[in-house]
């Protein structure tokens, strides 16, 4: 009985997220409260079902980009690299996406794109362009960028930190290349979907050229050590495998020497910790762990395993395009955290540790949240900044322009899977 | 002492409201013209539907974008596309730009007022009775009239040296 219900009050906060009716932290927080009210786990198990390393990693980085960006710096460069374009509206459209897409991978996907996405509105309003289109190809390059490193993209964090064979340097290596050259490919393919909006006056280039970009920056005391901190983090991440850290504990060791030597005021910084964030992967830890606990998790890799005839590519291939397709129709955050524990499942099933599973759920869960406006949180972060700006995207627009871009990244992986992992 | 205090602000009332189909530039003069930083916004039988205020203003004459960034020295004036942008506004309907209104009764205390005017970021609370527009309370002036009616006066403290 308590299986069922585990099944059904998981699936009812699914298609909660999915509609957007409740904020979705609200909504994972009410269903953690009714699996542990209706006991489906106790207090206990519930506390330990949440990954703390996952947590941690996240409120490190939340603090580092916060207080680094407050220096200007990111702003800085975004300005800087808009303004290599020249007016030309290709270039425009490529550097704005790289830096989108390289600043994914190193900070998190979600603060990219919010101190992107402003920036952008500038530029295309000095340009007199249309701002959509940059901000549309802007939020695919993030989640694309975002798939490239352990700490890109919360799906990969919820992987990076669960796994414990999995090092920074492994996703580099085995999702680096592929999400770079599916950004270009993608790139390639919005330039002819949008480049008719996108012709530039030329009598509006020199606007961009008049921009002073290091304005915010000169003369702020803060500058050089929050980006030599930030840079030695991300230097540490490279080696923490090496040097025995886990990645939390180099994302909190980063954002405490921040907080030593670039921070007045502690409590301001520490209120750049996205709280609802936080309480909203507690809650899905919760869910997940009372639907492995109730034997749910087992079901669906049995599950997989019986569709797929045991094939371990079949598997890889299953995960990859089942979790963008979940990805799409939620978010690809509890849908991944989900999946954790199902390939887990699998591999035990196997009796043997196949990384190429984990890099299909991360491809998957991280390309899938461009299908929809609502499958992963820079969109919805991106698109309501364009609603607050009175430039709405519809759905429909959204899904034009994300589902192609999807299905495309999707086939670049299957690729990629069947060529160099399995 | 209450009736006092009661008296200073019916006293320290100003008349601050548009029409709900005035248009923006209608709405700017009349709270420019108020001295307020706010006014309400009014049906015919004047019941409130919302609040005009500088930053609503702000938000109408600039690129609604600048709320968005967290630095902005970098942006030079581009005075042509600001001209085209408050010629647009212009003659948009205020009630495109209102928010939600702040609003006291009349028989309100002065401190109800003043602990809804220091939770305000408008610093203007629109004054009913019976649920009806009667006035506007702007901050200085209801802290002045308020503190005049409390303070000793002047010479009064000068004599006690």
């Amino acid at each position: 009985m308590l299986e069922i219900l585990a099944g059904i009050i998981f699936l009812a906060v699914l298609a909660v997220l999915a509609l957007d009716w409740v904020q979705r932290t609200k909504a994972a927080l009410i269903g953690a409260l009714v699996f542990v009210l209706i006991g489906i786990l106790d207090l206990e198990q519930a506390i330990e079902a949440i990954d703390w390393a996952t947590l941690g990693l996240l409120a490190g980085m939340m603090i580092m980009v916060g207080v680094t960006e407050k220096t200007g710096v990111f702003t800085y460069l975004a300005l800087r690299i808009a303004q290599l374009s020249r007016g030309n509206p290709f270039m425009l459209m490529l550097l704005l996406a790289l830096v989108t897409g390289v600043a994914s991978a190193f900070l998190d996907n979600l603060t990219a794109i919010l101190l992107v996405v402003p920036i952008t509105l500038v530029i295309a309003d000095q340009l007199r362009i249309a701002a959509i289109p940059l901000v549309l190809t802007e939020i695919f390059a993030s989640n694309i960028g975002g798939t490239a490193t352990l700490i890109g993209d919360p799906p990969n964090i919820l992987i990076g930190t669960h796994v414990e064979e999995l090092d920074f340097l492994d996703f580099i290596i085995n999702l680096a290349p592929v999400a770079f050259f599916t950004l270009f490919v993608s790139i390639g393919v919005l330039w002819f979907m949008f480049r008719k909006q996108l012709v530039i006056d030329p009598s509006r280039v020199h606007e961009l050229e008049r921009i002073d970009a290091a304005a915010d920056v000169r003369g702020n005391p803060y500058v050089t050590r929050s980006v030599a901190i930030l840079l030695g983090t991300v230097f540490v991440f490279f080696i923490h495998s090496w040097i025995g850290l886990e990645p939390a504990v180099v994302a909190l060791g980063g954002a405490t020497i921040l907080l030593l030597v670039a921070v007045d005021d502690v409590d301001e910084a520490l209120g750049r910790v996205e709280w609802a964030t936080m309480f909203f992967f507690m809650a899905l830890f919760v869910m997940v762990g009372g639907l492995a606990e109730q034997g749910i998790v087992e079901r669906v890799a049995d599950l997989i395993v019986d569709v797929t005839e045991g094939s371990e590519t079949g598997e890889g291939l299953a995960i990859l395009w089942g979790s963008a397709f979940g990805s799409a129709l939620v978010d690809n955050i509890p849908f991944t955290a989900a999946m954790l524990p199902v390939v887990d499942q699998l591999e035990a099933e196997r009796g043997q540790f196949n990384d190429a599973q984990w890099w299909a759920l991360a491809l998957g869960a991280c390309f899938g949240g461009n299908a929809t406006i609502v499958a992963a949180a820079a969109n919805v972060a991106a698109t309501g900044v364009l609603d607050r700006v009175r430039q709405p995207v519809t759905f429909g627009a959204f899904l034009r322009a994300g589902l192609p871009i999807t299905v495309l990244s999707l086939a670049i992986s299957t690729a990629y899977l069947l060529l160099f992992q399995f | 002492m209450h009736e006092l205090l009661k008296e200073q602000i019916r006293e320290g009332l100003v008349d601050g409201a548009v029409l709900d189909t005035a248009s923006f530039t209608e709405a700017a003069e009349t709270l420019h013209d108020s001295t307020l930083s706010a006014i309400a916004v009014i049906t015919e039988n004047r019941d409130v539907v919302g609040m005009f205020g500088v930053k609503q203003l702000l938000h109408g004459m600039f690129p609604l974008y600048l709320e968005e960034l967290k630095h902005s020295a970098f942006i030079p004036d581009d005075l042509p596309g600001l001209r085209d942008h408050v010629a647009e506004v212009s003659v948009e309907p205020v009630t495109a730009y209102m928010v939600e209104p702040s609003v006291v009764n009349l028989d309100s205390s002065a401190t109800h007022i003043a602990e809804q005017l220091l939770h305000s970021d408008i610093r203007a609370l629109v004054v009913v009775e019976d649920g009806r527009y009667v006035g506007m309370v702007g901050a200085l002036r209801f802290c002045w009239l308020v503190y005049r009616s409390l303070a000793p006066p002047l010479n009064e403290g000068a004599s006690s040296d």
